[in-house]
């Protein structure tokens, strides 16, 4: 029993966004029908690194999701996207001006489908025609201004933020949709221009910048900080901590013990030390007091030190050290499946629900793996599967 | 109050950012959301800059809310909380683990009370593990989850994003999909549920591409500067007058349309960059050589250059260019609040066509409560019609 059980989806998208919306629906219960073209997604070929072939950043986004394989510029490939079309509870489509979908973004749909475009600006402003990627969503959320420095080349977030937020953000609006398509047997359209994604993420910065009292705190001062790359500990780590529960007597403890009681007459540690840590006012200043405090310790012991004087801390790390760490493996979110080319390891979902079970999702398909067994449900005879695969019309593989 | 959620009312117990932003969510989606702070205010909003007074992030994050004070320590206040979760939909919170149960809101308290509710909670880490009781914030999850290591260059080495709350609203951004998903189990059974994120689980899931990386290689991913991992070229290049363009080639078309931007058709022909795999493999070659292309002109040529031939590019914004901007600019909102005067946010990016969204408005306010118990109570068991918020 799972929340989307007997939904199908169309999702006619490449890439990252529109596939992690077609991932949600299909982690949730629902039959995802991933039509492609006979090239196949772009991702196929985002790598290195490769799995047998196929891109890992695609075997992630794609897993648990059948491929239609068909020509849209074909007119018989039309026929059976249409008859797809008209028979699915929700479609989703990337709305790539330059891809191979456009057309279908710009769908009112018939009948009561929830029909989810994901354009990469607003269609109905002036740069409605324009493609997008990553990287320039991120610039122009205006992102590298709060890595790096500004006197150096600009960086951008290593995770695919935008994208990824985007198919986030038309998952939960899909979700609405079927909400409202469940009380009132309506469909309807939900858009979800890409460019916007990041954008919602960094609200708290807007407002912060808007007409502040002062120009005071990390939302309007971060710009001009240096990276913050955590604290480094004497075994040549990094932490990052903060003091949000000490007292003034366990800061006081703490700092003794840390031999920098000397601090205590600063005016930057007042306040139990909260100014002096994390997102403090004086949090980067301070920095070489306790890189000097923690020079000859190790992270653990200083981890230990700062948690038992009201402090939370956390190393820095990185994926063998975090995917090694015991709380990775409690979350339960790492699941394995076998493939032809052997295990393959993929993040579940980061909720549960209650009573709902969790849907242990197969392997990603090849291209056109299910074009056949697609075709039978739409009711086409085997001979007619047949003749639309020499016609190339559809391609079967897999 | 337009939007799919018409109708939900939801009663946001959460504080700092996770648990209101997905609250938030739900009130731009049309629920009727009222937020309860402890007598003393939230925590959040003590943190800087302010505007006349009161805390932004706190108003940045309480939108489309009203919210009351509630002592959940005192019987009467316990009282007026049960009160407001028999009239909601929805009951959210993320107070470190623990804590909720011992205020007398716990899960099988509340189910009591309302066995339709849907009972939502974030935690940082989980309820079992040997982190379960630990509290968490925006720059300690981004420090464990991996987060902080795959920004940043290989000479200065990574760096944690500052500092919005990205991993804040995220988590929130995913509690919200789960909560709808109970609704709509709730549609098949009438039945209530309880909900549970968590910020290291929602973290790990934003950096889905880059974990999966690491599974195919068994290798950390090494840092990239401004460029991406598995496309190429798409990185950011310095042009002559000094700004940084930031492109894009995600397709083999989008690639020989840039080599016809850059006026390089040899490039197009070149073996050694045929594909996106070769380019990703020989990305250190292909961005000196396109380094030094993009070094003739300033950015203006290139804009128009990239813009015709339909290359995904973009300069890198600030603030202020960004609201004057013509197609960026759309995607904030001026939200006037009754008490702090007028903000920019940036409302949730979805547009629905048969249940439109309401403008972005807000009353929530961190210092003077827009609402007494008594006015929560009948906001709840009244939800406002449709069109006024």
């Amino acid at each position: 029993m799972t929340v989307l059980r007997g939904l199908t989806v169309a999702e006619l998208a490449e890439g990252t966004a529109g596939p992690v919306c077609g991932l949600l629906l299909a982690e949730a219960g629902a039959r995802v029908v991933k039509v492609e073209t006979p090239a196949g997604d772009r991702a196929r070929g985002w790598g290195p690194p490769f799995v047998g072939g196929v891109s890992a950043v695609f075997l992630t986004l794609n897993r648990g999701k059948e491929s239609l394989a068909l020509d849209p510029s074909h007119p018989q490939g039309r026929e059976v996207l249409e008859r797809l079309l008209a028979g699915v509870d929700v479609v989703v489509v990337d709305g790539d001006p330059d891809g191979p979908w456009a057309e279908w973004a710009h769908r009112e749909p018939a009948g009561d489908p929830v029909w989810c475009a994901l354009p990469p600006f607003r269609p109905e402003g002036p740069w409605a025609g324009r493609p997008g990627a990553e990287g320039p969503f991120q610039a122009l959320a205006e992102v590298p201004r709060s890595l790096g420095r500004p006197e150096e080349p600009p960086l951008r977030l290593g995770a695919d933020a935008a994208e990824t937020a985007s198919g986030f953000l038309a998952y939960l609006g899909v979700l609405g949709a079927l909400l409202h398509r469940a009380r009132t047997g309506q469909g309807q359209r939900v858009e979800v221009p890409r460019a916007g994604a990041v954008l919602l993420m960094r609200t708290i910065l807007w407002t912060a910048l808007s007409r502040p009292d002062d120009w005071f705190g990390v939302h309007c001062d971060h710009y001009a900080y240096p990276p913050e790359q955590g604290i480094r500990v004497g075994d040549g780590r990094s932490i990052y901590f903060i003091l949000r529960r000490s007292t003034e007597d366990l800061f006081d403890r703490l700092v003794l013990e840390l031999g920098i009681e000397w601090v205590v007459a600063d005016p930057r540690f007042a306040d139990g030390g909260r100014q002096a840590v994390g997102i403090g006012r004086y949090a980067h200043e301070v920095k070489p007091v306790w890189e000097s405090a923690f020079r000859d310790r190790s992270t653990e012991e200083v981890l230990d030190l700062i948690r038992r004087h009201g402090g939370e801390a956390s190393p820095i790390q990185d994926y063998p050290e975090l995917f090694a760490h015991p709380q990775v493996a409690a979350l339960g979110i790492v699941e394995e499946v076998e493939t032809p080319a052997g295990p393959f390891r993929a993040l579940g979902r980061p909720w549960t629900v209650e009573g709902l079970p969790h849907v242990r999702l197969p392997r990603a398909p090849a291209l056109g793996e299910h074009t056949r067994a697609v075709l039978a449900r739409l009711g086409y005879t085997p001979e007619e599967a047949e003749a639309l695969i020499r016609a190339g019309a559809v391609s079967a593989g897999g | 109050m337009g939007g799919p959620l018409q109708g939900i009312r939801v009663v946001d117990f959460a504080h700092w950012a996770v648990g209101p932003f997905c609250g938030l969510l739900l009130g731009a989606l049309g629920a009727t959301v009222v937020k309860v702070d402890p007598p003393e205010g939230d925590g959040l909003a003590t943190v800087p800059p302010t505007q006349r007074g009161a805390g932004t992030p706190y108003l940045a994050v309480n939108l489309y809310k009203d919210n009351l004070r509630l002592d959940l320590k005192s019987p009467e206040g316990l009282d007026r909380a049960l009160e407001l979760i028999r009239e909601a939909d929805v009951f959210i919170e993320n107070m470190s683990p623990g804590t909720i149960e011992r205020l007398g809101l716990g899960y099988e308290r509340v189910r009591e009370v309302n066995p339709r509710i849907i009972y939502a909670s974030a935690t940082p880490y989980g309820r079992t593990g040997p982190l379960a009781r630990n509290a968490g914030i925006d720059c300690l999850i981004q420090a464990f989850s991996g987060f902080a290591r795959i920004n940043g260059t290989p000479e200065r080495g990574g760096e944690m994003l500052r500092f919005e709350g990205h991993l804040d609203l995220n988590t929130g951004l995913l509690l919200a999909c789960a909560i709808l998903e109970a609704l709509l189990q709730r549609e098949r059974d009438g039945q209530g549920r309880r909900v549970d994120i968590t910020m290291l689980g929602a973290s790990l899931k934003l950096q889905a591409t880059r974990i999966a990386e690491f599974f195919a290689t068994g290798r950390q991913p090494p840092l990239r500067g401004s460029a991406d991992a598995v496309t190429a070229p798409h990185e950011a290049f310095r042009c002559q007058d000094g700004r940084w363009v930031f492109v894009g080639v995600t397709s083999e078309a989008q690639w020989v349309r840039l080599c016809r931007a850059l006026d390089r058709p040899d490039l197009a022909q070149d073996p050694r960059f045929a594909t996106n795999p070769d380019r990703v493999r020989r990305r250190e070659e292909l961005s000196r050589l396109l380094a030094e292309v993009f070094a003739s002109r300033p950015f203006r040529w290139w804009e128009t250059r990239l813009e015709e031939q339909r290359v995904p590019f973009a300069p890198v914004l600030d603030f202020p260019a960004l609201v004057e901007h013509r197609e960026l600019g759309a995607y904030l909102a001026e939200v006037e609040h009754p008490l702090r005067g007028r903000f920019y946010a940036a409302p949730p990016p979805l547009r629905y066509s048969r249940t439109p969204l309401d403008p972005p408005w807000t009353r929530a306010d961190p210092l003077e409560p827009s609402l007494s118990p008594a006015e929560a109570l009948q906001r709840l068991r009244k939800p406002p019609a449709e069109g006024t918020p």
